[in-house]
């Protein structure tokens, strides 16, 4: 509504600016005409005839042309004669009258020549008190036309005019106000084509109006787009079964390498040097099978090859199971783990992929354990206020290398994947990010005061009250 | 079948150096009883001839895959299962369960979680055939839990209530590690009790006042804080 508002005060201020410059233009030209006609032309004659005709006077019973300022010939220069007729058509003054036209002029004859020619000498006549003065023009020099109109039509004529103009007011501000409305379509039209552009769906504009080429060439932006996009998600499919292909090819031999190397580890023949080799294979074992699940599962979150299996979880129940498990496993050994959660977290209800969740606090806890292998104590903190859920996962270990946490921080600008040429491997951590996002939610990581590491995983809580049958826990 | 270990085993994989590692980790273990096949016809084959007590299946085999042989199997007997994959996609795995398998786990995995898993669902299914629920020894006092009772040198035996033999069980199942209130409550009362903290402590109390020597100062059914409750490992005493 507010483009169609601009384009119909654009389309009147041009209506008006163009016909003001019409007028300007003619007016300006018909100016500069005149002047031209004037510098190049000048006037027929030197002195218009009335002030000739003030200038006669008498003088001792004759007329005598006044020569204190300027002579006859200055006086009536331009002009082929001049007479002055008394009343009865006498001639009483001449100057340089053709002999043919002196002589007495009857009343007919004076109404002629007054309105037309005196023998095709074009003439100008003047009422003085000492008789009619009349001045010749030399012939051809002059064109004379009578107007007169009926006094009904010139009256109706006036009468007609403003109502006229107040029409043809009304008549452009319309035009204005259809031709803005009809450039508004086809403008919504293309403006609704960038709209799906933008939303990555494709364009398709009716071709038509003035903005029918716009709509073309938009169109076969999108066609273009289109095809370009169905080239990346064909990469990225690719590029995601591709990881899924290896790391589950990997699989298999990595169960054989782990299982043997945990039966060496445990086969009390060996001795103790030899079975902590195989406990070391083992230990790597695990390693890479946390990163060949990490690698899978972040190239799918990147290329939204994970669909997010969503469903009302209660957070208190979601982080005990997974801080358990965290106990539970070979891991925390040497951890200490405090747990606490608020009631308000222990009974806050998240629309989650539960088992996405607890990857990425298995991820933050193991991280803990991985990093500190001297031993460390591990807090985990969870509130819940504001609609969001908001779970620190702290240490007081060694802490994040700083270029971990500058990775981090580009890696959550959607700068790139982590790990590529020179990058910290910090794939465990860019997962909890994009486990974190994929839920609407985020991660932040920091150092824990005075030291260790301090993640805090950020998620927004489901609108719906708590799901029956669920009590939350006395206070 | 009196022990676990009596369990015929049938082990399905397409891979013979993983059937060696995993028929030497059972072996190990004291499984005795154990029969592999690398292809679904030598899987059936093997299943006409004995029927076995459980199943670990691996998805991708020659000549199918394990979905549809556990489907085929489930159909006409109900065999506890559980699936060995190198399939790590959730869809995978739900899909695995939903067909009624009892559990699934990934490869590369710890034998030990193995063996645990399978413990755990032989000791479920057989329940009945296994000696009686099996007896779980915490030091002078030992528990049967098939008759839930309590039996103590130098004192009158005490009978469990059913509530409390359930979270023992739940308990002696995962000896050694942690079990959330969560997996407590739902063990006792199904699924959707959470939070039924206050009336869980009530019976672990009584618990405590039949298996420990001090109540008060527990050492087998520990408290962890915020988390749930573990029964100490025999080891301790």
């Amino acid at each position: 509504m507010k483009t169609l508002g601009r384009l119909v005060r654009r389309y009147i201020l041009t209506a008006v600016g163009i016909t003001l410059g019409i007028l300007l233009l003619a007016a300006g030209t018909f100016i500069g005409f005149i002047v031209w006609w004037d510098r190049y032309y000048g006037d027929l004659a030197a002195y218009a005839p009335h002030r000739v005709a003030n200038a006669l006077r008498e003088e001792n019973g004759a007329l005598v042309l006044d020569e204190g300022q300027h002579t006859a010939q200055e006086w009536l220069a331009g002009y082929a004669w001049a007479m002055v007729l008394d009343d009865d058509g006498n001639v009483v003054w001449k100057y340089r009258l053709p002999p043919e036209l002196d002589h007495r002029y009857t009343l007919s004859q004076a109404v002629a020549f007054a309105r037309w020619y005196l023998d095709d000498w074009p003439t100008v006549s003047y009422l003085c008190d000492y008789g009619t003065f009349v001045v010749g023009y030399p012939k051809g020099t002059l064109v004379r036309w009578n107007l007169y109109m009926e006094r009904r039509l010139f009256d109706g004529a006036v009468a007609t005019l403003r109502p006229l103009l107040a029409a043809d007011l009304v008549l452009v501000v319309a035009i204005c106000v259809f031709s803005a409305w009809r450039m508004h379509k086809n403008l919504k039209n293309v403006e609704q084509g960038l709209e799906r552009l933008a939303a990555g769906q494709p364009a398709v504009v009716a071709q038509a109006g003035a903005t029918a080429e716009l709509a073309e060439r938009l169109n076969r932006t999108g066609e273009h787009l289109r095809r370009q996009n169905e080239l990346i998600a064909r990469r990225d499919t690719a590029r995601t079964n591709w990881i899924a292909g290896v790391s589950h090819d990997i699989r298999t031999p990595l169960a054989l390498i782990m299982g043997y190397a945990e039966q060496l580890q445990n086969d009390a023949a060996l001795p103790a040097a030899s079975r902590e080799k195989a406990a070391a294979i083992a230990a790597q074992g695990q390693k890479i099978k946390a990163l060949v699940s990490d690698l899978n599962l972040t190239s799918k979150l990147q290329y939204n090859a994970q669909p997010l299996r969503r469903a009302p979880v209660q957070a208190g129940p979601l982080l005990r199971r997974a801080v358990t498990d965290f106990c539970n496993s070979g891991l925390a050994e040497r951890c200490g783990v405090d747990f606490a959660v608020s009631p308000a977290a222990e009974a806050a209800v998240l629309d989650a992929d539960a088992g996405l969740l607890a990857r990425a606090f298995e991820n933050l806890l193991n991280n803990a354990a991985r990093h500190n292998p001297g031993g460390c104590a591990v807090t985990v903190r969870a509130e819940a206020a504001g609609g969001r859920l908001a779970v620190t996962v702290a240490d007081d270990g060694a802490g994040y290398p700083p270029a971990v946490l500058a990775a981090l921080g580009t890696a959550a600008a959607g700068e790139g994947t982590p790990g590529t040429a020179g990058a910290p491997h910090i794939l465990g951590l860019h997962l909890v990010e994009q486990i974190a996002a994929a839920h609407g939610g985020s991660a932040d990581f920091a150092q824990n005061a005075p030291h260790g590491a301090k993640a805090t995983v950020t998620l927004p809580l489901a609108p719906a009250e708590t799901p029956p049958g669920r009590r939350p826990p006395p206070a | 079948m009196r022990r676990i270990q009596d369990a015929d085993i049938l082990l399905v994989d397409d891979n013979p150096a993983l059937l060696a590692l995993v028929r030497e980790a059972l072996h190990n273990a004291g499984y005795r009883s154990l029969r592999t096949a690398e292809s679904c016809a030598a899987a059936r084959r093997a299943l006409a001839a004995v029927r076995p007590d459980f199943l670990i299946l691996d998805i991708n085999l020659p000549d199918g895959d394990g979905f549809s042989l556990f489907q085929e199997l489930h159909a006409q007997e109900d065999i506890p299962a559980l699936f060995l994959s190198a399939r790590d996609a959730d869809a995978d795995r739900l899909f695995g369960l939903g067909l009624g398998a009892d559990d699934y786990l990934t490869k590369p995995f710890l034998t030990q979680e193995l063996l645990l898993r399978m413990q755990h669902i032989l000791r479920r299914a057989y329940r009945a055939e296994l000696a009686q629920g099996g007896t779980v020894a915490l030091g002078a006092c030992s528990v049967d839990l098939g008759d839930a009772l309590v039996t103590r040198a130098g004192a009158a035996p005490a009978t469990l209530t059913a509530t409390e033999r359930a979270l023992l069980q739940k308990l002696a199942d995962n000896r050694g590690h942690i079990v959330t209130f969560d997996a407590l409550c739902e063990a006792v009362w199904g699924d959707g009790y959470y939070g039924y903290e206050n009336a869980l402590n009530v019976h672990i109390r009584h618990l405590r006042e039949k298996i420990e020597a001090d109540p008060s100062h527990p050492v087998w059914l520990l408290t962890v804080r915020g988390l749930g409750y573990k029964l100490a490992g025999e080891a301790k005493a």
